[in-house]
């Protein structure tokens, strides 16, 4: 059990696995995100004293949560990194800094739109608004410290302690509507109670939830792999890999990461999805007033708009990244296997001359 | 001081930096919280601990439920004034500005502001509290016996 769990601080293990699970992630990603979101937006009922500003909740929610989830994921890796000496769980933490830092700042952006009609301001210092500034902070002075160092190991040490610094910061941001006399209110889902809201709005917010999961965890897989062909981009394994997965130049044909299959089984349960969304009924009279959200069109639509924007924008840059990455790691090769060649021209010529003095 | 030792002093204080800021801002927030914070009965009668009760002119925030009935509007401005209670003796707050959606009658409100009388508050600030629950119009009816406007509708 130990020993197959070690394997994986190999980075070629590290990297195979990051492939076979990024099917998985893909989906939840492809099929919850966009039925939770919908079915939140359009499907599911209004809120009796807030109306329709309250479907916020669809994005601001998982975002929140899951800031705190990739936290402490983020924080195991740091864990692992420092008492194991794993190389590969110190790219893991350097992967899911930035997801987290951009769901942590889509989660005060969010909740800032919302709280000006709701509350009357964007912005006040209350204990759960503050912690979770600092939420942010932790994420980008985890990322700045790993940046700031020429040696990258030594780098993601320091940032792997300073992430588990901010571990302390978790339960003060969770708790914090607990302790202190908060504008912001107590959850309204949580594991032991039952949550303060009917099935028909806990059942898309716990959808757009598993949706955001599997974002951040695809997301973390494309920076994962990219982390290990850029540190590694002189090892043999990784002129192996892309020689495997059809990504050398003089290969043509690049072999697609998810396969066909599965893309059909996404669009078919994406299909599925949205039906059972639209079995709920259209909870709006008409297109217009869909778009309007009861007067309170700018508020939903920004912290929508923004939100998905940013995500969109994160997961484009990290696909884009790898492009790069595959460049470098291949001319390294071609480097490599052209000092070798000079290098065997050179032994044969000294070889011949030795030959001929003979 | 070579090249290496002087990215490590910068992490050092970036850290440094950060954290301090961070612990600053909580402890910026919680002295708000707890300070200046008090209750409509706690303005008149003193906080229950330390029977404190505020000077006229002093900056504070108060918190209570607005008192249904004592919601006066100006025709002109936006001026407003309205009564706060909670277990005790009420208060009054006057407030110029834009109300937020949820500011109703009985409603629980944040104000910040100053104590201009023993029971009089000039607020600048007034936010409106909710709780965490959420629920489908029709149920709320039915459930609490409360019919809410929406906010477009609100006659005051």
């Amino acid at each position: 059990m130990w020993k197959w769990i070690n394997s994986f601080a190999q980075p070629e293990r590290a990297y195979g696995a990051c492939n076979s699970l990024l099917p998985y992630f893909t989906f939840i990603l492809c099929v919850c995100l966009p039925v939770g979101m919908i079915w939140g937006l359009a499907f599911s009922p209004t809120d009796y004293q807030q109306f329709d500003v309250y479907r916020i909740i669809y994005i601001h929610v998982p975002t929140a949560t899951l800031s705190l989830s990739a936290y402490m994921a983020m924080a195991s890796a740091a864990f692992v990194g420092i008492v194991w000496q794993w190389r590969s769980a110190f790219m893991v933490m350097v992967a899911i800094a930035p997801i987290g830092a951009v769901v942590t700042f889509i989660s005060l952006f969010t909740g800032a739109v919302w709280g000006k009609p709701t509350w009357g301001t964007y912005w006040i210092w209350d204990a759960r608004l503050t912690s979770q500034l600092i939420l942010l902070f932790l994420y980008l002075g985890v990322i700045a410290l790993y940046l700031s160092f020429d040696d990258k190991q030594q780098g993601a040490k320091a940032a792997a302690i300073m992430a588990l610094v901010g571990v302390i910061n978790i339960p003060i941001i969770k708790y914090s509507v607990e302790w202190w006399n908060t504008l912001h209110q107590t959850a309204t889902i949580s594991k032991l109670d039952k949550p303060s809201a009917p099935m028909s709005m806990v059942i898309p917010l716990l959808t757009s939830m598993l949706g955001m999961a599997g974002y951040i965890g695809t997301v973390t897989l494309i920076r994962l792999k990219n982390e290990l062909l850029k540190r590694d981009a002189h090892r043999p394994w990784v002129a192996e890999t892309l020689q495997k997965e059809h990504l050398q130049r003089e290969q043509a044909q690049q072999k697609p990461v998810i396969g066909i299959t599965w893309w059909v089984i996404i669009v078919v349960c994406l299909i599925a999805g949205l039906s059972a969304a639209f079995m709920q009924g259209f909870k709006f009279d008409s297109m217009s007033a869909f778009f309007d959200m009861g007067g309170r069109a700018i508020f939903v639509w920004l912290s929508f708009g923004v939100g998905l924007l940013v995500l969109a924008v994160l997961f484009v840059v990290s696909v884009l990244e790898r492009k790069g990455i595959i460049d470098v790691a291949n001319r390294q090769r071609e480097r490599a296997e052209k000092i070798m060649a000079a290098r065997e021209r050179k032994k044969a010529a000294k070889a011949a001359k030795a030959a001929q003095t003979n | 001081m070579n090249a290496r030792r002087k990215q490590r002093l910068f992490a050092v204080s970036s850290i440094f930096l950060l954290i301090s800021v961070a612990v600053g801002i909580m402890l910026y927030s919680l002295s708000n919280n707890f300070d200046a914070f008090y209750t409509p009965t706690e303005i008149i009668q003193g906080k229950d601990q330390t029977g404190k009760i505020p000077t006229v002119g002093q900056r504070l925030r108060i918190g209570g439920m607005v008192v249904p009935g004592s919601v006066k509007r100006d025709q002109d401005t936006l001026a407003v004034s309205f009564d706060l209670v909670d277990t005790g003796p009420a208060v009054t707050v006057q407030y110029q500005g834009i109300l937020p959606d949820l500011f109703r009658e009985g409603q629980g409100i944040v104000a910040t502001g100053i104590l201009e009388g023993s029971k009089l508050i000039v607020a600048h600030e007034v936010l409106a509290k909710h709780d965490e629950e959420y629920m489908p119009p029709e149920l709320a009816e039915k459930m609490k016996g409360i019919k809410h406007i929406p906010p477009a509708e609100a006659s005051y």
